[in-house]
């Protein structure tokens, strides 16, 4: 007679030492870096782990059994799932590496099953595989492979439509394609009316990375679009993303972002040459932001940094990426005390500084938990990219400040 | 054949909006405000949510049904009821406010026929507290805890002894509070409490299980040595004071005054220190007033950072108001403001800025009493507090030790 439940088997090793696999399930901050989206976990039996993925799954559980650097097990059930399932972790030791035992027992057979066993069968191969790069080299392979078609996205509507001459209202309007990655090397061009990739319908940005979140970096998708009224299909070959190592060590990181920020600091002071305190006040629309507004929310960013650093630092990072937000409330206050542009600029600089400081003071045991460091390096080495259109929107504020 | 109880149902009208109560149910912040203890959500249709107790428990489940200051209908599975199960809300107007009406469809079996009525409970003190939380803003699992209003000193057979008490464990006090219930049953310093609301008491653990499961407003036996006598009393277990929630205008004032008292505290506590001395850590693991300031500097932005996720209605963590306290963070911050006055002149601009806030809050927060309340309490206890209780003394200590180097 057949069991009624089956167990799946997976084994992983990773090169490093154990206690390193062993955080990496056990801290809401590893968790995110390598299995899901957003973690809760209380790491002791009976406490509870939440993970969360922004695909809209989500799995919970206890944990039953901890053995620091050696095993983890806890329940699971998961969205959807008919029943609650059971994970077993076995770290083993193999010359200073970890090789990683997964066993997710109990789960069922037949129809309802049918779907978890692929979803959960293929969430563990895959991660683990994740699991080991995080760890290893500190790249989400999530992010990294990440299909890119590298285009720039413009404004498409009915009006648009009929000025392109394309029979259709909805898909993804081409307003420039990278002269490096697939979509520009397959001949798409600006003006083109994306409707369809890889046998998905595209009508606008959800769409679109649904569509494109089926695939990874390297896979060749057909691609159905419009140019003027000719409806065409090509094979694009999908983009990884342009990846930066990030520098090694907590010196040489501060060392570039402190060149980083002399760079956009010198770009704000041009940009700001010659203008007037009641220029640089001026919003251009009732719910548009003045010149100021743009250096306040530079700050605000500066501000958001150094807590999310501090988050990865703690090891207790929040729960969500979004930023606290109410930008409104924020430049109120920094406005007060920093009223004039100069104030501001050296606010602004202050708090470059302080990230600078921060970076140079990273503890070496935080560099070696590598999903973490890279993380934050990469992310803070972005930001010039952040502060370029920022720089036409203050451009922007003050050429509509000198209309009036 | 009826297998099991069929469905909870549960009505209760409160004075507010279908659509700010409707809020209640959908917003993280707002939810941890009276029913749980955290919460994630994705507010929409189909979205997921996460709601969590400090108990250990906790609940899962998406929004199947979601109609704005209508109805809402969650699939909901709580880790201590067997399976999953749906809840739905309707919202309608009535007489100004809002009925809310609550339905727990229960499974059959003895399984469910067990938490059924748990989860009645739970549900008539969590309608309870939502209304609170919606009319007054009051978190009554907080308000409720019951409070003995007294003071704890150290106790041991040598004491016993001293005191000729014939028993060697229980609770000494060092006092009572002024107008709790301790003194109002007539305790005073050096009375031992050996048995409360009927449990045996002999140290602070079993203190705490004798007040579980008790109210503020109750009236429980207390049983103590006055010496070598043995006495009895009624005492009622107090109410924890609730803090003011002025007007936005009046806050703004207090909190102005309040701030230039912390100033003028730093002024004092600074005059004729060098910076050395101010820079000076007592050991590796102790703050010097310089990293104590920097302290109060990053306490003053994410105080700010906290209010406009509030304001936004937005949760992002587990602990909405405090931050790791990190060694690199503080450091950066000396680093940039290095001298004494720099320092403290940056930690004003800081305060500045959290006042300027606090002025331009929008009137839906201030209406949102739930909100409102958290910042009143912060503005006006929590941040003088955590300067005159617990850091003036740690940053006198550190400029002593600094001396005597």
């Amino acid at each position: 007679m057949a069991a009624k439940t089956q167990t799946l088997k997976f084994k992983q090793a990773v090169n490093v030492p154990p206690a390193e696999v062993y955080r990496a399930f056990t801290n809401s901050t590893a968790l995110r870096e390598w299995l899901c989206h957003a973690a809760q976990v209380e790491p002791r039996k009976g406490g509870r782990i939440h993970l969360w993925w922004n695909s809209g799954y989500y799995a919970t559980g206890e944990f039953t059994a901890l053995a620091p650097n050696k095993k983890i097990a806890f329940t699971w059930l998961g969205r959807g799932e008919p029943g609650a399932t059971s994970v077993q972790v076995s770290i083993a030791e193999k010359r200073g590496a970890a090789v990683v035992t997964l066993t997710h027992a109990g789960i069922g057979r037949g129809k309802a099953w049918a779907r978890a066993v692929e979803e959960i069968g293929d969430g563990w191969q895959n991660s683990l595989v994740n699991l080991k790069s995080v760890l290893e080299t500190g790249w989400d392979l999530r992010f990294t492979r990440r299909p890119m078609l590298g285009i720039n996205v413009g404004v498409f509507d009915a009006g648009v439509a009929v000025k392109l001459g394309v029979p259709v209202s909805e898909g993804i309007l081409l307003d420039g394609a990278s002269e490096v990655m697939g979509a520009h090397a397959a001949g798409l061009k600006k003006g083109d009316v994306l409707v369809n990739i890889g046998g998905k319908k595209v009508t606008n940005w959800a769409t679109l990375t649904g569509a494109l979140a089926r695939h990874t970096a390297g896979d060749e998708v057909k691609v159905r679009f419009y140019r003027g009224g000719e409806k065409n299909a090509i094979t694009v070959k999908l983009s990884a993303r342009p990846i930066d190592e990030p520098p090694a060590t907590a010196a040489e990181l501060a060392e570039a972002a402190r060149a980083m920020y002399a760079g956009m600091d010198a770009q704000l002071a041009a940009a700001f040459e010659g203008v007037s305190e009641e220029e640089a006040s001026h919003k251009p629309g009732p719910d548009e932001w003045s010149a100021k507004d743009v250096v306040c929310h530079l700050i605000v960013g500066e501000r958001d940094t150094h807590a999310w650093m501090s988050d990865l630092l703690g090891g207790q990072e929040r729960w969500s990426d979004d930023w606290p937000g109410n930008l409104t409330l924020r430049h109120a206050g920094i406005l007060a005390a920093f009223p004039t542009v100069p104030a501001l600029l050296e606010e602004l600089k202050r708090h470059e500084a302080e990230t600078v400081g921060m970076l140079a003071a990273l503890p070496p045991e935080f560099l070696a938990r590598k999903g973490s460091y890279v993380r934050m390096g990469y992310g803070i080495l972005q930001a010039p990219e952040h502060v370029a259109g920022h720089r036409d929107q203050i451009r922007d504020a003050i050429a509509s400040a000198r209309k009036l | 054949m009826a297998s099991g109880p069929s469905a909870l149902r549960l009505k209760r009208l409160v004075n507010a909006p279908p659509a700010e109560t409707f809020r209640m149910f959908t917003h993280p912040v707002a939810l941890r405000d009276w029913l749980c203890d955290a919460a994630q959500v994705e507010p929409q249709k189909g979205g997921r949510l996460y709601l969590w107790w400090s108990s250990g428990a906790h609940a899962t489940g998406a929004y199947t049904t979601f109609e704005p200051g209508k109805r809402l209908a969650i699939e909901w599975h709580h880790s201590r009821e067997p399976e999953p199960a749906r809840v739905r809300i309707a919202f309608a107007a009535k007489d100004g406010g809002t009925q809310v009406t609550l339905t727990h469809a229960l499974g059959p079996g003895p399984k469910w026929r067990k938490v059924a009525p748990a989860a009645r409970e739970a549900w008539e003190s969590a309608l309870e507290h939502l209304q609170s939380a919606l009319e007054t803003g009051i978190d009554l699992r907080i308000a409720r805890l019951p409070r003995l209003g007294i003071f704890i000193d150290d106790f041991n057979a040598e004491i016993a002894a001293r005191l000729g008490v014939p028993v060697d464990k229980g609770i000494r006090l060092a006092g009572v509070a002024d107008g709790a219930g301790a003194q109002a049953a007539g305790l005073q310093k050096d009375d031992v409490i050996v048995k409360l609301g009927g449990k045996k008491v002999s140290d602070f653990a079993s203190l705490g299980a004798a007040l579980q499961d008790r109210q503020a407003g109750e009236v429980v036996p207390v049983l103590f040595y006055r010496g070598d006598r043995k006495m009895s009393a009624q005492m009622e277990l107090s109410k924890r004071p609730q803090a003011e929630m002025p007007p936005l205008a009046e806050l703004v004032d207090r909190v102005r005054k309040k701030y230039s008292e912390i100033d003028a505290g730093f002024a004092k506590l600074v005059e004729g220190v060098s910076e050395d001395e101010a820079g000076s850590r007592p050991s590796t693991d102790a703050w010097s007033v310089k990293d104590a300031i920097a302290h109060f500097i990053l306490m003053e932005r994410d105080t700010q950072s906290w209010f406009a996720q509030m304001a936004n209605d937005r949760e992002i963590g587990e602990s909405l108001e405090f931050r790791p306290n990190v060694e690199a963070r503080v450091r950066a911050v000396r680093e940039v403001h290095p001298a004494l006055d720099v320092l403290l002149d940056e930690l004003m601009r800081s305060e500045q800025e959290t006042v300027a806030m606090l002025s331009a809050l929008p009137a839906e927060f201030v209406t949102r009493k739930h909100l409102y309340r958290r910042v009143t309490g912060w503005m006006l206890e929590v941040i003088p507090g955590h300067f005159t209780e617990e850091h003036l003394g740690l940053m006198q200590a550190a400029i002593q030790s600094a001396r005597q180097k």
